[in-house]
């Protein structure tokens, strides 16, 4: 056993040692950048969280408290969304990999191939969150002035809280694997529809903005947050670290040590369990999740999917007839991903908080806030959504010329030019980018009271948006392609999946500037300024367009020689 | 080596028990105490130590301060809370004599630390009081299953002494005493048992929460409980936030105690 799992961490790391050896100069150039860009996210992210916690620790009322309050949030939120990461990564890894199959067809235990693809699975959903995380809880020590020892206690309990996440992320899918896979498409929506709806409309509805005003913003923060229950409770696993980083702030060590143990003694609990699934279950529910007779049999037994062939053939010969080979590789993108569980899931999961965000506008009042605030929620709203379909891009668009992968020579051998596939890739991105864009802006300035000529201007920065966005993740999707990773959400989180995270971001930010920058500068003004800056704007999207498109080109024509 | 991976997991197991037997001890412990206990365990929350500070006024006049700092105290008596207080009023309040710091303003001045066990009950107090030209000094201890208070002059002999029962004990400083709670709601009455030096008396002080409000506090307006307490027959308002932290006391006749983020002179 111990023999198996030297053998397979061998493996990794030689495969990492050989990936370091091919660096070449522009390798290096994009790890650099990477390394960078992560710098810059933990410096923004411990920035405004010591500018949040300075702030509302200046109001001695209620400040501190509510800064405890806003951490146990905190931590739920890195619970929800660290967990939903990891049961959707999980679920590629340790079930649809190619990789996981190519190591079942080895001498090697399920247990060993189970425990490896795991540790990869949380590794991967949990990176990110750590570095934002810990820049998160530096800042609050240093608000609150904690001891030297403080930070060290902090890394290491939000390393075990994320572990935790990710574990019962983990532990949630196997769960759902044996009871869902049975079920019909129509009985695991009305089931999505409860567990994730209502807990999300109830989240929503414990918003109460409704008698805010100027003065008051902080203390509807602290009503919200005060109002939230499960953050007090003893038993949430949120209220243990969030326990343990205020204990350890103040220097109360037996508290910390105490709400230590518990989480730790949680998360490793899991470990026996898992041991159990992966030694009794594992290698049976890996072999039902590839069993293609299994889902026709539950989607038989729910509803009658398959329809009548007079009535399909028609409809797909009119999408072949409509547009020729663009419809074509639209609807063979389309049906892979839609036939993808964890790509669908995460889709749904991307739209539904799109949506909450969208509704938790709705309980913002549009006339307590002075001109200069409402150009700020303008524009913020304008970041929030560009950002939005940033992640969009970068999750899902970016890992589409890489998915191809080792049936690259099928669409090879269809008669079109491969730089064709790049703009096909951007054409897609672009019609399902805008067609959401569009809708949240529309919604979201509406709700905030923008209309007329602001509603106007954030239709066509978010058009802008959109076009530079897709752009940018096909373009660099075939520059930096991972073609023998068949995980998008792995695609999504590699090197090259990172650079065009922070290339998109720097995009998205660059082009507010430009749109901004009309109601900074004292000249010209904003009645000349804001054309003029949609002029720059439209001249930036074009040439970031065109050099993203070029370079991946470029790439994928190289790729093919 | 065979055996490594079951004892791991029995050891992982039997953590798991041990930790979370230990969580729902403490939870339980909690819930079966009494308002006022659990009041002071959610004032202190994870923190090990808080504060509070009051500013007394009198006709837009700053007279002086009253206020104590708690924190837990981890020894080898166990574990507990130890109170430091203070307090300072420029004020004639009996009538007579110089001030407590020897000045031209006549005043009282308290100043001392209690040390209280997990149960809140207190086991030792040591304060100096000075009222008028009056210069006293208050020792407690606990003796035979009561604790014993006694007030000693200058000169060291015994002024006062009495024996209270054992339980929970706030000593009172001639104004509006307010335990340190926080996790109200409208509705709670808390009774606790209050010894004043100035008085020589231990009296039992009733606090009600009457009702939601809002006060100003840092320029925001901040949300709060109206509390009212009643003490040798009179009444006292007092306006404290969910987390105990008290905005605003208002003492007959025309006394006000606004909250302070610190101690001043």
């Amino acid at each position: 056993m111990m023999g198996q799992v030297q053998a397979l961490l061998t493996l990794r790391r030689r495969s990492l040692r050989n990936r370091a050896r091919e660096l070449r100069r522009d390798g290096l150039a994009k790890l650099a950048f990477v390394a960078v860009g992560l710098c810059g996210v933990s410096l923004v992210a411990y920035g405004v969280a010591f500018w949040c916690f300075r702030f509302i620790e200046g109001f001695p009322a209620i400040g501190a408290p509510l800064n405890e309050r806003l951490l146990a949030l905190f931590f739920l939120i890195l619970l929800v969304m660290v967990g939903l990461s990891t049961a959707v990564i999980s679920y590629t890894t340790l079930f649809l990999a190619a990789e996981t199959e190519f190591l079942f067809q080895n001498p090697v235990q399920p247990r060993s191939i189970f425990f490896l693809k795991l540790i990869e699975s949380v590794g991967f959903s949990t990176w990110a969150t750590m570095i934002v995380g810990l820049p998160v809880l530096a800042a609050f020590g240093h608000v609150r002035h904690a001891p030297l020892l403080y930070y060290v206690e902090a890394a290491s309990a939000l390393a075990v809280f994320l572990t935790f996440c990710g574990f019962l992320g983990a532990g949630l899918t196997f769960l759902l694997i044996e009871i869902v896979r049975r079920w019909s498409a129509r009985k695991v929506m009305v089931a999505a529809v409860f567990l994730v709806g209502l807990p999300a409309w109830l989240f929503l509805r414990s918003f109460d903005f409704a008698g805010l005003n100027g003065r008051d913003n902080l203390q509807v923060l602290d009503r919200f947050v005060a109002g939230l229950t499960t953050l007090k409770s003893p038993f949430f696993p949120g209220q243990w670290i969030a326990s343990l980083v205020v204990s350890a702030s103040t220097g109360n060590r037996s508290e910390a040590a105490f709400q230590g143990c518990v989480l730790l003694a949680n998360t490793l609990i899991f470990l026996p369990l898992f041991a159990a699934y992966g030694r009794w279950r594992y290698s049976f529910s890996w072999l039902r999740a590839r069993d293609p007779f299994v889902s026709a049999r539950a989607s038989a037994a729910g509803a009658p999917v398959a329809e009548p062939e007079s009535r399909r053939t028609p409809h797909r010969r009119d999408v072949f007839s409509i547009g020729g080979p663009t419809a074509s590789l639209f609807f063979k993108d389309l049906l892979t991903f839609v036939r993808d569980p964890a790509q669908i899931s995460q889709f749904l999961l991307f739209l539904l908080l799109l949506a909450v965000y969208i509704a938790s506008l709705l309980q913002i009042p549009r006339d307590v806030f002075t001109e200069n605030w409402r150009r700020a929620i303008y524009f913020s709203n304008l970041g929030a959504i560009s950002l939005i379909l940033s992640s969009f891009t970068s999750r899902f668009l970016f890992p589409l010329i890489s998915l191809e992968g080792k049936s690259f020579w099928i669409v090879g051998l269809a008669p079109i030019e491969r730089a064709f596939l790049v703009r096909q890739k951007a054409l897609l991105g672009a019609a399902v980018i805008l067609t959401l864009g569009f809708l949240a802006a529309v919604l979201s300035n509406l709700f905030l009271g923008f209309g007329g000529g602001q509603l106007l201007g954030a239709l066509y920065t978010v058009a802008l948006a959109g076009i530079c966005l897709t752009s940018l993740a096909s373009g660099l999707g075939a520059a930096y392609p991972s073609v023998g990773e068949d995980n998008p959400a792995r695609i999504a989180v590699g090197l090259g999946g990172t650079l065009n995270f922070f290339a998109s971001g720097a995009a998205v930010l660059i082009l507010l500037a430009i749109e901004c920058l009309p109601f900074i500068l004292p000249w010209p003004g904003p009645e000349e300024g804001v054309p003029l800056a949609h002029l720059v704007a439209l001249t930036f999207t074009g040439v970031v367009s065109w050099a993203a498109l070029r370079i991946g080109q470029r790439s994928l024509l190289k790729l093919e020689s | 080596m065979r055996f490594v991976g079951p004892f791991a997991a029995a050891a992982v197991v039997l953590f798991w028990l041990l930790m979370n037997g230990l969580l729902l001890r403490e939870v339980t412990e909690y819930r079966g105490l009494d308002q006022y206990r659990r009041g002071v365990i959610d004032f202190l929350g994870p923190n090990i130590r808080r504060e509070r500070w009051m500013g007394i006024y009198r006709k837009n006049r700053r007279l002086g301060h009253t206020g104590f700092s708690i924190e837990r105290r981890f020894d080898q008596q166990g574990m507990g809370y130890r109170m430091d207080f203070s307090t300072r009023v420029e004020i004639d309040i009996f009538g007579r004599g110089a001030a407590a710091d020897g000045g031209a303003a006549p005043g009282v001045e308290i100043d001392g630390w209690i040390t209280l066990d997990a149960e809140v009950v207190p086991e030792e107090v040591k304060a100096k009081v000075a009222a008028g030209p009056a210069r006293l000094t208050l020792e407690g201890a606990r003796r035979e299953g009561r604790f014993h208070v006694a007030l000693k002059n200058a000169g060291g002999q015994v002024a006062f002494q009495t024996s209270l029962p054992l339980r929970e004990l706030q000593l009172g400083d001639a104004l509006a005493p307010l335990p340190p709670i926080s996790g109200l709601s409208v509705g709670q009455v808390y009774r606790v048992n209050v010894f004043d030096p100035f008085w020589k008396e231990n009296t039992v002080a009733e606090t009600t929460v009457k009702a939601a409000a809002r006060k100003e506090a840092d320029g925001i307006l901040v949300d709060c409980f109206e509390l009212e307490t009643r003490l040798r027959g009179a009444v006292f308002r007092s306006f404290v936030t969910r987390d105990g932290e008290v905005l605003r006391q208002e003492l007959p006749p025309d006394f006000l105690l606004l909250r302070e983020s610190r101690k001043r002179r």
